[in-house]
């Protein structure tokens, strides 16, 4: 059944996938699965109006993975929610696969959905059913036959590797496992897209990164069009090949996603990109009132990151011999994005202020992200 | 053992042993009225109480002002009491049934009394229902009355059955009520024979045999409820 519908363009994406430099863009982009056009959606609520989208626009290419991140109240989930019209937008188009879902009926629009899979934060299982009958859910109701249903069910539980759930209920289940109980039920229609609203938030880090390289292997077998909404850098990092920045119902930025990573514009962004980087211990132990009066004599520690192909440039000779700076480096590693480095190091900097400031617009000039080291923010947790 | 169980029960239950036709044939209208009652009457009131959920806010078929008149509707009915409800309703019972008194009589003004009950226990274990999986079943691409009969209702089972239970017990209470007021069954017995005689063994009898139905009742819930949670 799942015969590898894959298009060269597709062929040689892996878990952290080379981006295909090699291929030119137009025949990654040429097909878009998904067209958002000028989509306006503003919430009337007795605290008064919220503007969930203003004007959003995308485009999403057949079988990639595209990513939308932004903070709790971005109007991600508004937007998510409008690629299979669970949420109608005020104004604007939505074009999936080559049809405006806005001109369907009800009973047109329900075939579509059929063909848009989608996976939520909290799971959204059938508790009263058993794993095989939540994965058979939406075949039963396309009345498909005994038979055919068993082989499919027990195909996609394989798929997710969840064989030997098939009888279990979802409270017997873990996260990770129920999160693939209902991928293995989104798929079940055989859909072309897979929409994933935080599908990773309630998970552990290494739940959250067995559930995206199960995202990304299905994406490369079925060719399947992913959209993942998330607020968490590293998930855009390991998966996704372009992404979108939302904040207060705009896209304020989007690209190829090493691009984003290394040459981020938008406030906004560069704090995301920090997240990625930041290294919690390092951050606490140089913030500290004890640690720092000892050890930094007041000096400022500084979070510097940068690309990869800078990565041979000089910048901290720079510093110490054209501005006359001591630098310390306290701590420094590499994170690969879409397969290429981009650089981090934490220095410690002494000097006259004035100096600093003019060395750190040197660095941010040649497009190095400087950030000064803050106490470490709890990630906020989403509701 | 027997003439020793027979001495027993004419020495502290003489009346009841007299009276045992009797009482045999309220006990036989006792149930036949929670019976019938309760097949007419928590039908009806499942049904409302599924109208008023999807009718609600955020339900699948949204209509806050149909909802909010059948809310009032639902309130007003329950907030008038048994006895009063039966003297209300004697014109509309002897139109339906032909007569106000007996177990017939008192059919009409217990499933009358009942359903408003029914709708909002039902309407309340339905609305603990997960938003998100009905979501979920609509981004599946899955019809609404599909998604009411196939995740609403089997999803909001426990709840569904605790509410059921709930009912039954009442309705054995409007049962007696009803009796009172000459509808027949257990209730009138006791306050014939009971109350307004002064046998206090028939009283007696009549309220053991209500705690054992009740608790039978509650035990056949509870063992479903267990069934089907998950
Ligand atoms: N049904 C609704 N009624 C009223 N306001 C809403 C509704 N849905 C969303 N909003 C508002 O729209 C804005 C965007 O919400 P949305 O859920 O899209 O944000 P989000 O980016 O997904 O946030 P989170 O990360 O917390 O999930 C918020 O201010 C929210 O309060
Ligand atoms: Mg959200």
């Amino acid at each position: 059944m799942h015969t590898d519908r894959n298009t060269g363009g597709c062929a040689d994406k892996g878990f952290i996938r080379p981006v295909s430099r090699s291929l030119p863009l137009y025949i990654k982009t040429e097909i878009k699965m998904i067209k958002l056009q000028h989509l306006n959606k503003t919430f009337h609520t007795a605290g008064g109006d919220v503007e969930a989208l203003r004007d959003v626009s995308l485009d999403i290419p057949e079988g990639s993975i595209f990513g939308v991140i932004g903070y709790s109240g971005a109007g991600k989930s508004t937007l998510i929610r409008t690629i299979n019209l669970l949420e109608k937008p005020d104004s604007g188009e939505v074009i999936v696969d080559g049809e405006n879902l806005m001109d369907l009926s009800t009973g047109e629009l329900e075939k579509k959905r059929q063909k848009i899979g989608m996976i939520f934060q909290h799971f959204n299982l059938l508790k009263g059913k058993t794993v095989f009958e939540n994965v058979a859910f939406p075949l039963v109701y396309q009345k498909k036959k005994k038979k055919e249903i068993e082989e499919r069910v027990t195909e996609l539980l394989e798929l997710v590797d969840l064989s030997d759930k098939a009888k279990a209920y979802p409270s017997q289940l873990s996260g990770g496992q129920k999160q693939r109980v209902a991928i293995a039920r989104a798929l079940a229609a055989d859909p072309k897209i897979l929409l994933c609203d935080e599908a990773t938030s309630a998970l552990d880090p290494q739940t959250t990164a067995s559930i995206l390289q199960l995202l990304a292997r299905l994406n490369k077998k079925l060719n399947l069009t992913i959209v993942i909404i998330t607020h968490q850098m590293s998930v855009i990092r390991d998966i996704c090949e372009t992404v979108a920045v939302m904040e207060d119902g705009q896209v304020v930025e989007q690209g190829d996603s090493y691009k984003i990573f290394s040459e981020p514009e938008k406030d906004i962004t560069k704090r995301f990109v920090e997240t990625v980087f930041n290294n919690d211990e390092i951050s606490r132990l140089l913030t500290q009132k004890e640690l720092q009066d000892k050890f930094l004599n007041g000096d400022r520690a500084y979070h510097l990151i940068f690309r990869g192909d800078n990565a041979n440039k000089p910048y901290i000779a720079d510093l110490v011999r054209k501005f006359d700076l001591d630098v310390s480096i306290i701590f420094g590693s590499i994170e690969f994005v879409s397969n290429r480095p981009i650089g981090s190091l934490y220095v410690v900097i002494n000097g006259s202020e004035r100096i600093i400031k003019e060395a750190i617009s040197f660095l941010r000039q040649e497009k190095v992200l400087v950030f000064p080291v803050s106490e470490p923010v709890l990630e906020e947790k989403v509701s | 053992m027997k003439v020793f169980f027979s001495e027993f029960l004419n020495k502290y239950f003489p009346n009841i042993v007299e009276l045992q036709n009797y009482l045999y044939s309220s006990v036989r209208e006792t149930l036949v009225m929670i019976v019938i009652t309760g097949a007419i009457g928590l039908t009806l009131g499942l049904f409302l109480g599924i109208v008023l959920v999807v009718s609600a806010k955020g339900g699948l078929y949204e209509s806050l002002r149909f909802h909010n008149v059948l809310e009032k509707i639902v309130n007003i009915v329950r907030s008038i009491p048994f006895v009063i409800l039966i003297a209300l309703l004697v014109t509309f019972t002897r139109f339906l049934v032909g007569t106000s008194i007996g177990v017939k009589g008192a059919i009409v003004p217990m499933v009358i009394g009942i359903i408003p009950l029914a709708s909002r226990l039902t309407e309340q274990a339905l609305s603990e229902m997960d938003k998100g999986v009905m979501e979920a079943a609509k981004a599946m691409g899955i019809s609404k009355p599909y998604i009411i009969f196939h995740v609403l209702i089997p999803e909001s089972l426990p709840g569904l059955v605790r509410a059921l239970v709930t009912c039954f017990i009442s309705l054995i209470g409007l049962t007696a009520m009803a009796g009172s007021v000459g509808g027949g069954g257990v209730g009138s017995f006791a306050i014939r024979y009971g109350y307004n005689r002064y046998m206090t063994d028939v009283t007696i009898v009549c309220v053991f045999f209500l705690l054992i139905l009740v608790s039978i009742v509650q035990g056949i819930g509870n063992r479903v409820v267990n069934k089907v949670t998950h």
